[in-house]
């Protein structure tokens, strides 16, 4: 199955469907050998036109096999969203698939309240560890110019943001 | 969406090359060849437009009159531009089969860059948290006074001011249109390193080398989304490129000024630009020693004067606003930290061959160095090379054991993010090395 969503952004890079560890590992050995029967075979006269040539070869198959596994893996990202239609998507559909923990919360907050309002977060969740950090902070960044990062307390907030938190009508009282 | 709308994004793509052109044309005081354009003008113009962004911002006016800006510049340049002409060759006149379906590969690849940058808004941990929530609030306040008040207030605002550029020119905040603009910087990344390797090994080797840099999957991820690495990469290509087209070509005072201008610019990129101005240095001070190579006081002044334009103006800024010159690298001098020495060369080792982030890049630069150990002693380009790879890797190194980073640097999520900075140095090696071999020709 293909991966709809994004692909590595920091390591271990993935060939589509493809794990490409026991491909490179086969192409790290095939180096090697190649690099031992050049040093080898190069010593001879006779051989070392043609080894180079076959060496050369070697190296330039190990490329282009990972380079095409690398390309027919987009390929078949490609096709994968092209027979389900998704060639292209709305933003807030993507961000709905991708963050659906906090994205629809916050683009809720957005549209009933437009404009720019210092806010403090209201939450259970331990926004001093991961991965109450990380919501924290994306939850931040959709809600802007509804501000709950930047210098956020209560004394100085215009409007309360509750999320994830219990009871959170409780503590409110009518005016 | 209007057909205004498109004509925007459009803008904000077109107006940075235009720019770049234009400020290319003045540097290398003659009317620049394509491929020179497409390799410099995008970050050139795009660097020019946040420089102008920041003093807006610094100076608290709006960061509307950077069109105004923009449209003084461009009709100064337009009127003052070079028409003389240096080069006359066609680049892409008489291409064999053979060069025409590599140029065919990396442009398939640089298709799907851009597709993945359309479909995908920003997203990722830095991109969301860091760089668009900078650009966001820079955008809503027309501002940077909130600065000091957002984590990771140190970092270099590059990025974030390259987000608010795009989102100003459609007038409204958008999550998706300013990642059209990191593939251009792709586009001029493979533009530079054809540039590069056409002066070093030839152009059906520059179209091999450009295709390698595109088959390194993690190369191909950054380039759709904002993350400072590939700005990084180019930066770091870009000024030692250059400063070997110097030494082995030209003489000509340009290549050597582009390569100080992009080394200054590095350092409003990432806190890492200003060490790899240690290693950008280090390699100049090799060619001063080892080459015959004019260096004129009058290249020096105007080299170390583009330096210090570019690199000043966030450093001052920082200063002005009390925002902490490095706040992640805290000094930490511990005998204790001896130990992860071989923690650490093992984990380079794992990331340069076995992640599957690089193709077999790393491995194929090892195993040519092996089997042409001596055209790597007696090559000057490939010393410099190894030199500043050697230093690259000693500035992690030393990072991991004279700072409390250590964690952070050696998480394989942020070492392949570092190795991309560098990653220009094991293709460009084996290209040069394998550059007379009569497979290909």
């Amino acid at each position: 199955m293909i991966n709809a969503t994004p692909q590595c952004y920091f390591n271990g890079c993935t060939y589509g469907a493809v794990n490409p560890q026991p491909w490179i590992v086969l192409g790290l050995m095939g180096l090697a050998v190649i690099v031992v029967l050049t040093r080898k075979l190069s010593a001879i006269p006779e051989m070392a036109k043609i080894t180079e040539k076959w060496a050369l070869m070697g190296i330039a198959t190990i490329f282009f096999a990972l380079t095409l596994l690398q390309l027919s893996a987009y390929a078949s990202t490609l096709a994968w969203h092209c027979a389900h239609g998704k060639l292209t998507q709305k933003t807030t559909a993507a961000y709905h698939d991708l963050y659906h923990g906090f994205f629809d919360t916050a683009l809720r907050i957005s549209h009933e309240h437009p404009s720019p309002c210092k806010g403090k977060l209201v939450t259970d969740m331990d926004i001093s560890r991961e991965p109450g950090n990380t919501t924290f902070l994306f939850l931040g960044y959709f809600l802007y110019p509804v501000d709950i990062r930047i210098n956020s307390t209560t004394k100085n907030s215009e409007c309360l943001i509750f999320f994830r938190k219990t009871g959170a009508l409780d503590g409110i009282k009518d005016p | 969406m209007s057909i205004l709308f498109y004509a925007r994004v459009f803008l904000s793509l077109a107006v940075p090359c235009g720019l770049g052109y234009l400020i290319l044309g003045k540097v290398i005081k003659a009317r620049p060849s394509i491929l020179l354009a497409a390799a410099t003008a995008y970050p050139l113009g795009i660097s020019a437009i946040t420089f102008c962004l920041l003093l807006l911002g610094w100076t608290h006016a709006s960061f509307f009159y950077v069109f105004i800006l923009i449209g003084l510049a461009g009709c100064y340049g337009a009127i003052t531009a070079e028409r003389r002409d240096l080069h006359s060759k066609k680049i892409f006149s008489r291409l064999t089969p053979w060069e025409s379906f590599l140029l065919a590969l990396i442009c398939l690849f640089i298709l799907y860059a851009f597709w993945q940058a359309s479909y995908y808004p920003i997203y990722a941990y830095d991109a969301l948290a860091v760089e668009a929530f900078k650009a966001k609030v820079f955008f809503y306040d027309q501002d940077l006074n909130k600065l000091p008040g957002i984590i990771h207030s140190s970092f270099p605002l590059q990025i974030p001011l390259i987000m608010t550029w795009a989102n100003l020119c459609i007038t409204r905040w958008s999550d998706r249109v300013p990642q059209m603009q990191f593939p251009l910087l792709f586009i001029s990344l493979i533009g530079l390193h054809l540039y590069i390797l056409r002066h070093l090994a030839g152009r059906t080797w520059a179209l091999i080398g450009g295709l390698a840099l595109c088959a390194s999957p993690l190369v191909m991820t950054h380039a759709a989304i904002p993350y400072r690495d590939l700005w990084m990469l180019y930066i770091n290509s870009a000024a030692l490129g250059f400063l070997i087209i110097w030494m082995k070509h030209d003489k000509a005072p340009a290549p050597l000024l582009l390569a100080f201008i992009f080394a200054g610019i590095g350092t409003c990129v990432k806190l890492e630009g200003l060490a790899y101005l240690l290693v950008f240095i280090g390699a100049l001070q090799y060619i001063s020693r080892n080459t015959t190579t004019p260096f004129t006081p009058r290249n020096v002044v105007n080299a170390l004067t583009a330096l210090i334009l570019t690199a000043a103006p966030f450093m001052l800024f920082k200063l002005s606003q009390g925002i902490p010159f490095n706040e992640k690298a805290v000094i930490d001098l511990s005998m204790s930290k001896l130990s992860l020495i071989p923690v650490a060369l093992q984990k380079f080792v794992h990331e340069m061959f076995l992640s599957g982030n690089w193709n077999v890049i790393w491995a194929i630069c090892a195993a040519v160095s092996i089997m042409e150990w001596k055209k790597v002693m007696q090559l000057r380009e490939i010393k410099i090379l190894a030199g500043a790879l050697g230093l690259y890797l000693s500035v992690h190194l030393l990072t991991v054991l004279l700072t409390n980073n250590a964690h952070d640097l050696l998480h394989p999520d942020t070492l392949s993010r570092i190795f991309i900075h560098f990653y220009f140095i094991p293709l460009w090696i084996s290209v040069v090395l394998l550059k007379d071999k009569r497979f290909i020709a």
